[in-house]
């Protein structure tokens, strides 16, 4: 309880620091996912066609997925230097498996008889992606993008190990003065980020997709 | 109007063409069935009329028009697609489903409104029910109704059809084939229709087109096809029941004799001379007398009349 | 370009065996949990709920911030860190023991209680057997999860491979690095393959 309260009033006492860090994390979180979805959802329509080059990808993108997400982050550090780049590029890393995989199953999923019928009756390809396939293939896309989001703000308190700033600092500088309410103080918000982004995406899906995935049943 | 001039589909690696310098003209304002065993090049035929499938060579004209040369997107929005899977799109309403083609030729939302309404009464679907309603709420013959509606509604001169029953359930297809044959009478279109069942072929088409290996055995109409199989292939696809499937098109009242028949069991004007045999077998009677929907005998028919084999129409 | 493994083969193969013991013990230990759990809250949907998630919400949890979390109650080393890999486990090992027990087709349970087979006869002899591949699936994707996660318990003194990886940055070493990060890459495929090809094997038995 007293490492409890503790915590708090080490918060309380640097709340400054902390809103730093949480805006640091943020904001590394965003750019890492606006850039993954710029260029996961762009590539799965583009292996959309050919089987073949899906397979490829895919094959490569699940190669990627077996490495730790610590060793992403490391990789970066020499390759990059230090600071918010190598942090991002190793975020969006992470993030580019399951938002292409999810957006390539979702898109190969719509039945190909509504593209047939979209395309008789005088669709473009342009117009059957934009008013059939992704609209369809929407939920799917979501759940990827949800996945995809926690892992990056998981990502991102490790993105402190390489110098990329988040509130992963506190956890690690916690760690090397045992100073556990700094720890914490780092634990803590992290967790609860992590959470509010799986739960409240989760709510954000219900309310979108909520009624067609019941209706569909 | 329609006419396919040597039009063939030949795909890499297939050792024939699918379809094999097919020539075939199907007046306006006429139903055509495309029909034979699978395989035949039925489908790939009708998929190249709307450009689905390029064709490998030869022409397609409508209205006079080579739509070969053609922008397929154009040339699709006119023309009618239903498919057997029916396709309707599962995110958008039933409203928002018929109003696919009037939204991309950019039709204002007014026009748009009032044609939904219409295409929905000429299904015979209420739009007051069924504008808004979502196409998992609907029977697969509501459903079909809809995509009939959909590949209508910017009023094309022709409509494709594949198999637009194959996804209704046998008892109910009957049902939805007669009012189809109702729609489209009353719209009046140049319709291309694929279907493998003979029946339905029979009983939907002005005409029937029966191919064989991509090229064409036999074109004429029911009557012809059944009375004057082109060859034993034909005969033996249309089956050894061929006389009792004359029956089946033609109705009492072509043999109309005049005066009623004391005693005799009644039919209603309107039945086949199928059903007319099958009631006269079963009573074991000689004579029916063919009433209208009052109830008034108009005349009688008798089984000499039914038995005889009706000269045939050129 | 390979100037550190030569050298220092005896370390990397500690640290290996390290790592695979933190995953195998948390496997292990998570595998005999659900195991309880699964079985308990597979046909009572209302405990399966609150179960996943519970679960669901220790996987989501960052695996930083979960051993820091055990460090003021378990202190440094393998002992949060099995804990915190454990919980990561959870989800997936529940989840596949409950599928699979329910995948138990109703005919076959009738049969097997008309058979006069009691509950746990029932459970020993009919449903965790066909349960297996499902079972056995949980267990890969626990396995080869936690193993990447197993990399970041180097930081509160767990040892691993995470421990070369740390090196690598503290130092600005890419080899050991790339060392840390292909070993627990092959880890992870060599489980996945390995389990996969028990788990198809498991449903092949069947049907022959």
């Amino acid at each position: 309880m007293a490492l409890i309260t503790g915590t708090f009033a080490w918060m309380a006492a640097n709340w400054q620091t902390m809103a730093e860090l949480l805006e640091q994390h943020l904001v590394m979180s965003a750019w890492a996912l606006g850039i993954s979805l710029a260029i996961g959802l762009p590539l799965a329509v583009a292996v959309l066609p050919s089987a073949r080059t899906a397979g490829l990808v895919i094959a490569l993108v699940n190669v990627l997925r077996t490495f730790p997400s610590l060793a992403i982050l490391a990789f970066a550090l020499p390759l990059l230097g230090i600071g918010l780049l190598p942090s991002v590029v190793a975020l969006v890393v992470l993030a580019l498996p399951p938002i292409l995989l999810n957006a390539y199953v979702g898109l190969r999923e719509v039945d190909p008889d509504l593209v047939d019928a979209a395309t008789g009756l005088g669709m473009t390809g342009g117009q059957v992606l934009r008013k059939v396939q992704l609209p369809l293939a929407a939920p799917a896309i979501f759940g990827g993008i949800r996945n995809a989001a926690v892992q990056i703000v998981a990502g991102a308190a490790l993105a402190s190990f390489i110098g990329g700033g988040s509130l992963g600092d506190l956890i690690t500088a916690g760690i090397a003065i045992m100073d556990v309410q700094r720890l914490l103080a780092g634990a803590i918000p992290i967790a609860l980020l992590a959470l509010a982004v799986e739960f409240g995406l989760g709510f954000v899906e219900r309310r979108l997709f909520g009624t067609r995935l019941e209706d569909a049943r | 109007m329609i006419r396919l001039e040597a039009i063939t589909k030949l795909y890499a690696g297939a050792p024939r063409p699918a379809v094999d310098r097919l020539d075939i003209e199907m007046a306006e304002g006429t139903t055509t069935a495309l029909i034979g065993p699978s395989g035949c090049g039925k489908t790939t035929t009708l998929r190249m009329i709307n450009r689905m499938i390029e064709p490998s060579d030869g022409r397609i004209f409508i209205d006079g028009t080579d739509v070969t040369g053609l922008d397929p997107v154009i040339l699709r929005r006119r023309i009618g697609y239903v498919i057997q899977q029916i396709g309707l799109f599962p995110h958008q309403s039933v409203a928002e489903n018929i109003a696919t083609v009037p939204r991309l030729l950019g039709w204002p939302a007014s026009r748009i409104a009032a044609r939904v309404e219409e295409l929905l009464a000429l299904v015979g679907l209420d739009p007051a029910r069924f504008r808004d309603a979502m196409p998992h709420r609907l029977s697969g013959g509501q459903r079909q109704r809809v995509g009939v509606a959909r590949a209508l509604a910017a009023d094309p001169p022709v409509m494709l059809m594949d198999e637009p029953f194959g996804a209704i359930d046998p008892i109910a297809r009957e049902k939805l084939q007669d009012e189809f044959k109702e729609i489209l009478r009353r719209v009046s279109k140049t319709i291309v229709m694929v279907t493998h069942d003979l029946d339905e072929a029979m009983k939907m088409g002005d005409r029937v087109a029966l191919l064989r290996d991509g090229r064409l055995v036999q074109y004429g109409s029911p009557d012809e096809i059944l009375s004057e199989p082109a060859d034993a292939f034909v005969e033996a696809f249309v089956g050894p029941d061929r006389a009792l499937k004359r029956l089946s098109l033609r109705r009492v009242d072509d043999l109309l004799a005049p005066g009623e028949v004391i005693g005799a069991p009644g039919i209603a004007s309107g039945a086949t001379q199928r059903e007319a045999l099958a009631r006269l077998i079963d009573g074991g009677s000689e004579v029916l007398n063919v009433r209208d929907a009052e109830g008034r005998t108009i005349g009688h028919v008798g089984r000499e009349a039914l038995l005889a084999r009706p000269e045939t129409r050129r | 370009m390979l100037r550190w493994v030569p050298t220092h083969l005896p370390e990397i193969g500690e640290a290996t065996l390290q790592h695979l013991v933190l995953v195998v013990v948390s496997v292990s230990i998570a595998f005999a949990i659900s195991l309880v759990l699964g079985i308990w809250s597979a046909r009572r949907p209302r405990l399966y709920a609150v179960v996943m998630m519970i679960s669901g919400t220790l996987f989501v949890i960052p695996s930083i911030a979960l051993f820091a979390l055990l460090i003021p109650l378990l202190g440094l080393g393998a002992k949060p860190a099995i804990v915190g890999l454990v919980s990561y486990c959870l989800l997936a090992l529940i989840r596949n023991v409950a599928l699979g027990i329910r995948s138990v087709p109703p005919a076959v349970l009738d049969a097997a209680i008309g058979m006069g087979y009691g509950p746990v006869a029932r459970l020993w002899r009919i449903e965790l057997p066909l349960a297996l591949p499902l079972i056995v699936s949980g267990v890969r994707i626990a396995t080869v999860t936690i193993i990447g996660i197993a990399t970041v318990a180097a930081y509160i003194n767990a040892g691993g491979l995470g421990t070369i990886i740390f090196a690598g940055i503290d130092q600005r070493f890419p080899e050991k690095i790339l060392t840390g990060a292909l070993l627990a890459s092959a880890m992870s495929v060599a489980a996945d393959l390995g389990l996969s090809r028990l788990e198809s094997r498991l449903r092949a038995g069947w049907r022959a």
